[in-house]
């Protein structure tokens, strides 16, 4: 049986404002700044972008929504949740669906450490004229001990804000740190727009190459793309809507945060295609665009700081700063989750994150000394948290499409019709065609002679045995999940959801 | 020109999407009162 419900009243956001600013720091991260910019010029620029309105309109906004009605309803993480929405013999699809992000979250924490190290390169003036930054960027890399300091910092800091709570904590840091992020954001764009030259880099990044529209892959980027920056699927929009007023809107904040997101995408856009293309020939600027994440902001991004006006004491520490800001606000949303289903699982917040830091910062360790261990986990478990989106729009129909769009709509300041339950139908198709795609890449592209190989950092096979071991380590701890994780609202007495309780 | 034009319908078209949404969402919960959240019906 389920857990006495918590008397304790649980913490809500103290406003519309604060929610939606955590929920876009959730969404924008990393990503948006080194992996958009490349993204949307290397295929078709405007059309790119095209594609990036359409699959947030079809794909993001209705997965949050649902995400959304999850949490606020159910008043749990991301297990409790599936359980309490569709009985408790899916429990472990919630444990699914936060163990993705909770493996995102091991390695993000690397990630972020590196932003913040940048950082502390960029204010102590390390990003001179000459400076030789693939060697700067290698020897930090080579370096253990600075990788898996910087990670224990960033985990650390992230432990500390959200040890604290909502109130306390996050809320607050977020209520400030996301309009800052977004000041910044706008500083480097003006910035770059005024740099002699960087028309070239607006074009790559806006002007559309019609005839990419007719490409199907230009399509599977952009859907991949809106997959991993704004969040739908990866279960944290779902986590802070348990903390969501009585009451609060739906579509309207869902549509709000895509919307901020997409923005914050074309901002950093702006600055670094702008700057790569006003102080560099094409070449380079297409040699930085291909050369990875880690490559454009850290090796080519960096190099340009000594060679622009105020560079080197102004505008990289804020370009790394604004990484590392939209890095931990990602990070928060990351810990919050496993912290919440922690929590619901019967251990107070003050004994839980210490313990996720631990475990964070020793499971880390790996991707902080190994960057092709780190690459495996960013393509595994970015792939697999497609499948987050999948096992949503399951739930809503489980849960019964058109009940769950009334609930919506209810609540909502603009229609929930049924456009929102034709897309949540639909939506196993369009992702039987990204997922599939991927599948397919792993088999074509990435590892063509070594797919079979779980080794082998981008094979088929090491896809498909880190997720079918989550899945059965989840599906054999699915009774004692769902008898362990207390009751909430939909919880009937016998700890079954209240479709169960119908059924 | 080109790149004017199409920087403006991205850059400018998404800022003024997303302003027209918080003045909603501000506008909504204007009308609404505090109240209305703390309610449940």
């Amino acid at each position: 049986m389920a857990q006495e419900a918590p008397t304790a009243k649980r913490e809500v956001f103290g406003s519309r404002f604060t929610f939606v600013a955590a929920a876009i720091g959730m969404a924008v991260g990393t990503g948006n700044i080194w992996r958009f910019p490349r993204e949307a010029g290397l295929n078709g620029g405007g059309a790119f972008l095209i594609a990036l309105v359409v699959a947030n309109l079809v794909w993001a906004i209705p997965i949050l929504m649902s995400e959304s009605l999850l949490g606020s309803k159910s008043r749990h993480g991301t297990i409790g949740a599936f359980r309490d929405f569709m009985g408790r013999r899916f429990a472990w699809m919630g444990g699914f669906m936060g163990f993705v992000t909770v493996g995102i979250m091991f390695y993000y924490s690397v990630v972020c450490g590196w932003a913040i190290r940048y950082f502390v390169y960029a204010i102590t003036g390390r990003f001179e004229s000459g400076t030789d930054t693939q060697a700067l960027w290698d020897g930090f890399t080579a370096t253990p001990w600075q990788t898996i300091l910087f990670h224990a910092i960033a985990i650390g800091i992230v432990g500390l804000i959200v040890y604290r709570g909502l109130k306390r904590g996050f809320e607050i840091i977020l209520k400030y740190v996301i309009p800052l992020l977004f000041v910044l954001l706008v500083i480097l764009a003006i910035r770059a727009m005024t740099l002699s030259g960087s028309s070239e880099g607006l074009r790559f990044l806006f002007v559309p190459d019609w005839g990419q529209l007719g490409n199907a892959e230009l399509w599977l980027r952009a859907f991949s793309q809106m997959a991993f920056s704004t969040g739908a699927g990866w279960g944290l929009y779902l986590t802070y809507s348990v903390y969501m007023r009585r009451r609060e809107d739906f579509a309207l904040n869902a549509s709000t945060v895509c919307a901020g997101n997409l923005f914050a995408s074309l901002l950093a856009g702006v600055a670094v295609m702008g700057t790569i293309f006003a102080l560099r020939t094409q070449d380079f600027a297409e040699e930085a665009a291909g050369s990875g994440n880690e490559g454009l902001a850290f090796i080519f991004f960096a190099e340009l700081f000594g060679e622009m006006p105020g560079g080197t004491w102004f505008f990289a520490p804020l370009f790394f700063l604004a990484l590392a800001l939209a890095g931990v606000s990602s990070l928060i949303a990351m810990m919050e989750l496993t912290t919440r289903n922690v929590e619901d699982l019967g251990m107070p917040r003050r004994r839980a994150v210490p313990w996720i830091v631990l475990v964070a910062f020793i499971v880390g360790i790996p991707s902080a000394i190994s960057l092709d261990f780190l690459a495996n986990q960013d393509f595994v478990w970015g792939v697999g948290l497609l499948i987050g989106g999948l096992l949503a729009a399951i739930a809503m129909m489980k849960y019964g499409v058109e009940r769950a769009r009334a609930e919506l709509d209810a609540s909502s300041d603009f229609r929930v019709g049924r456009w929102w339950s034709g897309l949540i139908w639909i939506f196993p198709v369009m992702f039987v065609i990204l997922f599939g795609w991927w599948i397919q890449q792993t088999v074509t592209e990435f590892a063509p002679d070594d797919w079979y190989n779980p080794f082998e950092p981008f094979s088929l096979m090491t896809l498909l045995v880190q997720w079918v071991a989550l899945a059965v380590v989840m599906l054999v701890l699915n009774n004692w999940l769902s008898r362990r994780v207390s009751a909430g609202p939909m919880t009937t007495p016998t700890g079954a959801g209240s479709v169960t309780a119908a059924e | 020109m080109e790149v004017v034009v199409w920087t403006l319908i991205f850059l400018g078209g998404t800022a003024l999407v997303l302003a027209f949404l918080v003045y909603w969402a501000w506008k909504k919960d204007r009308e609404k009162g505090e109240q209305y959240y703390r309610s449940d019906s």
